[in-house]
């Protein structure tokens, strides 16, 4: 794993035992199932994380496992955006995420619903 | 224009609306913002909903993902990409939708036209002066080469430009109904759909 995520440690610590207040966020997300490969980079580095939504729970691993689609961003702004300097939409938008679909949505479909998620991921960390 | 003849239209229809303004979203100052995000919903998505008026109108616009302020900087074959979650993947439940189109003939606009043509039916909306004229006449021919049946033209703000009686007659040729509509100061306070029932009359 990137060094550099290392440094944003403290806020998913806060976000794990945020667990009531992530319970009742992700309550819109009851009986949705999706799948991210987030790839971060850094200088030809590369971390792999993959996130899940299973009705209402979230799982997180590090590594390549099947998804939807992937986000792939520069590792510094995604550490910007759990830390609440810039927000996902604003940094997608910019042209700093991209999102590949792999099952024949277009990637936008992806990307508006991850917009949503990260805002709660965002709201939780605040 | 077409906030107001969507909330004129949603007391007699269930209405959908989609701002399809992609660079330029503003639909959603005059209908507001739904409080609830678009869900997933058997692999599309749901379109919330707003209230206007105390009835409830189904809402797509990229002001839901866009925060204010911040600009688009995606290439345009992204913003079709957008266009098509907004068209194909989104699970509209309503009588009628009402698409507010960017103006002139570009991508967007064809793009839209081809997933939509034959079942769309087109409002052209034009002011009665002669840089806005000639757009009017490109895209009447963009509607006519996709098949998209011209239900109205209005000429909008039609008080406020000199001869523009000269221009009425220049778009009776099109053969559909001319509509005017004259610019007052209330339209920019917020929705005003008793001066859009002429329009909705005619368009459905």
């Amino acid at each position: 794993m990137n060094p550099k995520l290392l440094s944003i440690i403290p806020r998913l610590v806060k976000l794990s035992l945020n667990q009531w207040q992530i319970k009742r966020l992700l309550e819109q997300y009851k009986g949705v199932n999706r799948s991210c490969q987030l790839i971060l980079k850094d200088d030809g580095d590369e971390t792999a994380i993959w996130v899940g939504i299973q009705d209402g729970d979230v799982k997180v691993k590090i590594g390549k496992y099947p998804a939807t689609n992937t986000v792939t961003m520069d590792v510094d702004v995604f550490i910007d955006i759990v830390k609440g300097r810039v927000d996902f939409r604003t940094a997608l938008w910019h042209g700093a995420i991209q999102v590949e679909s792999h099952d024949g949505r277009p990637w936008s479909y992806h990307a508006m619903l991850w917009a949503g998620f990260w805002d709660l991921v965002a709201q939780i960390l605040r | 224009m077409s906030t107001n003849l969507a909330t004129k239209l949603s007391e007699k229809f269930r209405i959908g609306f989609i701002d399809l303004d992609i660079y330029g979203p503003n639909a959603h100052l005059l209908l507001g913002l739904p409080e609830v995000p678009a869900v997933e919903q058997g692999e599309m998505l749901v379109p919330p909903k707003v209230n206007v008026d105390g009835r409830e109108m189904q809402f797509m616009s990229m002001a839901m993902f866009l925060p204010e302020g911040v600009g688009l900087a995606i290439k345009a074959e992204f913003v079709l990409d957008i266009v098509r979650t907004i068209i194909e993947f989104t699970r509209w439940d309503c009588d009628l939708i009402v698409v507010d189109m960017p103006p002139g003939s570009q991508d967007v606009v064809n793009y839209t036209l081809d997933l939509v043509a034959p079942r769309a039916q087109a409002i052209l909306v034009t002011e009665p002066h002669r840089m806005s004229l000639s757009d009017c006449l490109r895209l009447y021919d963009i509607l006519k080469l996709k098949e998209v049946e011209l239900k109205a033209i209005v000429l909008n703000k039609y008080n406020l430009f000199k001869d523009a009686e000269a221009f009425e007659s220049a778009v009776a040729k099109f053969g559909a109904p001319i509509v005017k509509i004259e610019w007052g100061n209330e339209l920019q306070d917020g929705l005003r759909p008793e001066m859009f029932e002429e329009l909705a009359e005619v368009v459905v």
